[in-house]
């Protein structure tokens, strides 16, 4: 009885490694010993021969870091225009018709459709890559920052007025910050856009970053470097989540408790 | 007289047909130091006639006059206490307290001067660096009263403020309420729906008719404090009022 119950932990624990494991393992398996492998699918081994070759000489992170340079920058101007047009149009009636049609009419344009006109206006280069970020991340950041400011509860105005607090002390001390946890929902989704628009924009538009990495090793029927490309995809855009979300929780200390789970 | 309330009206929708009328034609006067309680079936705007005297909501017809002064919007001469508490979730205890000081910018060793001692007479020194959601629901709305206090306003105006408040931290929080109050001498008007909690706190209770919300009866309540609620005077201010708020909800 005891034996069973002593092992359990360590088997949940490892549970989330079973499915990986057995995956790759089959598929290694299946090209060295069932004879399945071609040029154009390595096993396992090879792919994470390519990505510590990758690794070590240098060229991974050349990538990276240039994928990484076009999120933050384009990231970093939809915040900056976002943060504050989601607020006003919460807060005021008219910045909400002045600016609401236009940001729901491009709203449903996806970030892909901008490709063609951004490489005929801008070229190939970051520039493209950038505005692509912008584009398919400020919408997010606005509607759920111009929602925040919608759904703060009217008590707490209403408690600020009683103490005396002119209407803008209630935007800068009460609305904004009651506004934050749906800013920052905002904020965090747009990472995960802001990472996928660069990698499409990469495939197509710049000569660098991880997104033009993979593209470029399909060209020579490198399958490895492809899958690698893949896998350090995966891992950068798992950071940057992680990043935002601990970055969250630490501002938004104040809302543990207030809803199910902060971090999820 | 510190408020007075004249021929006060107040609809709603009054562009459709048939405008719903909350209250109708109310006048009430509360002296300084008093302390008056708004009873009345739910939904006899109770809470409408507050918010107007708060400066929250505009009336549709009438008056209400602070010191002679016409109400024309909120501040912080009259203070408020809301049912839902009204603490912001983002800031401490302390920092709640200190909201009202520090947006008159108010230094800070002053706001804390200030803030510690109403958090000390509300007994919530030591958590003075939770945030709100750590606490019971009965410590929240001593913080909004230490918040409430602080701004000194001479008029306190309480929307059901323990209502959400299971029956022994109600009790708890009247009888300490009372003891700042008697401190402090302002003026208050507290709305509630509860019988005990008008003829525990009140030195008048006025009750209030269905909608449209009118004044029916103005019931002065001598006795002295603390109040004994199994007193035979306390029984009879009950049955008396109790008859005349039902009178409201059996009519129709």
């Amino acid at each position: 009885m005891s034996k069973p119950l002593r092992l359990y932990p360590l088997v949940f624990r490892l549970a989330p490694l079973l499915i990986p494991v057995l995956f790759l393992t089959a598929w290694e398996l299946l090209i060295r010993v069932g004879g399945y492998g071609n040029i154009l699918l390595p096993p396992p081994t090879t792919v994470f021969a390519a990505l510590f070759q990758m690794i070590a000489d240098g060229t991974l992170f050349v990538h990276i870091s240039a994928s990484l340079k076009r999120v933050a920058a384009g990231y970093a101007l939809a915040v900056a225009v976002g943060v504050p047009l989601g607020l006003a149009m919460g807060y005021s009636e008219l910045a909400n018709r002045l600016f609401g049609g236009t940001v729901n009419g491009m709203r449903p344009i996806p970030a892909s459709a901008w490709i063609p006109l951004s490489i005929i206006l801008m070229g190939i280069g970051d520039r493209p890559a950038v505005f692509l970020v912008f584009i398919g991340t400020v919408w997010s950041i606005i509607l759920n920052s111009s929602h925040g400011v919608k759904s703060v509860p009217k008590h707490l105005v209403w408690a600020a007025q009683t103490m005396g607090a002119s209407s803008y002390t209630i935007f800068t001390k009460v609305i904004v910050p009651a506004s934050m946890p749906a800013v920052f929902t905002g904020l965090r989704v747009a990472v995960g856009i802001a990472f996928t628009c660069v990698i499409v924009a990469e495939l197509i538009a710049v000569r660098s970053g991880l997104g033009y990495l993979i593209t470029e090793a399909r060209m020579i029927v490198r399958s490895d470097i492809v899958i690698a490309g893949m896998i350090a995809i995966g891992a950068i855009g798992y950071l940057l989540d992680l990043i935002v979300r601990l970055i969250m929780s630490r501002t938004l200390r104040w809302q543990k408790g207030l809803i199910a789970d902060s971090t999820q | 007289m510190k408020l007075s309330i004249r021929k006060l009206r107040k609809a709603f929708g009054t562009d459709l047909p048939s405008p719903l009328v909350a209250i109708d034609d109310v006048d009430l006067d509360v002296d300084e130091g008093e302390f008056v309680c708004l009873l009345g079936p739910s939904g006899c705007g109770k809470s409408t006639l507050l918010f107007i005297a708060a400066g929250l909501e505009k009336a549709t017809a009438g008056v209400v006059t602070k010191d002679g002064q016409p109400v024309s919007g909120p501040g912080r001469d009259r203070g408020m206490l809301f049912q839902q508490f009204a603490l912001f979730p983002w800031r401490t205890a302390r920092q709640n307290v200190e909201f009202g000081l520090e947006i008159r910018g108010i230094g800070q060793e002053e706001r804390w001067k200030r803030a510690r001692h109403w958090l000390s007479v509300m007994n919530l020194e030591e958590f003075a660096d939770s945030y709100p959601h750590q606490l019971s629901g009965g410590m929240q709305q001593r913080i909004a009263i230490a918040r409430l206090l602080v701004n000194d306003p001479d008029v306190l105006l309480m929307d059901e403020p323990f209502a959400a408040l299971d029956a022994q931290t109600r009790a708890l929080l009247g009888e300490e309420l009372i003891r700042v109050w008697q401190e402090t001498k302002r003026t208050v008007l507290f709305v509630t729906h509860s019988v005990d909690e008008a003829i525990m706190l009140a030195d008048r209770v006025v009750i209030m008719t269905k909608r449209p919300g009118r004044i029916k009866a103005d019931i002065p309540i001598e006795m002295a404090r603390p109040r004994d609620t199994t007193s035979e005077e306390f029984n009879r201010h009950r049955r008396e009022i109790t008859g005349l708020v039902r009178s409201q909800i059996d009519e129709q």
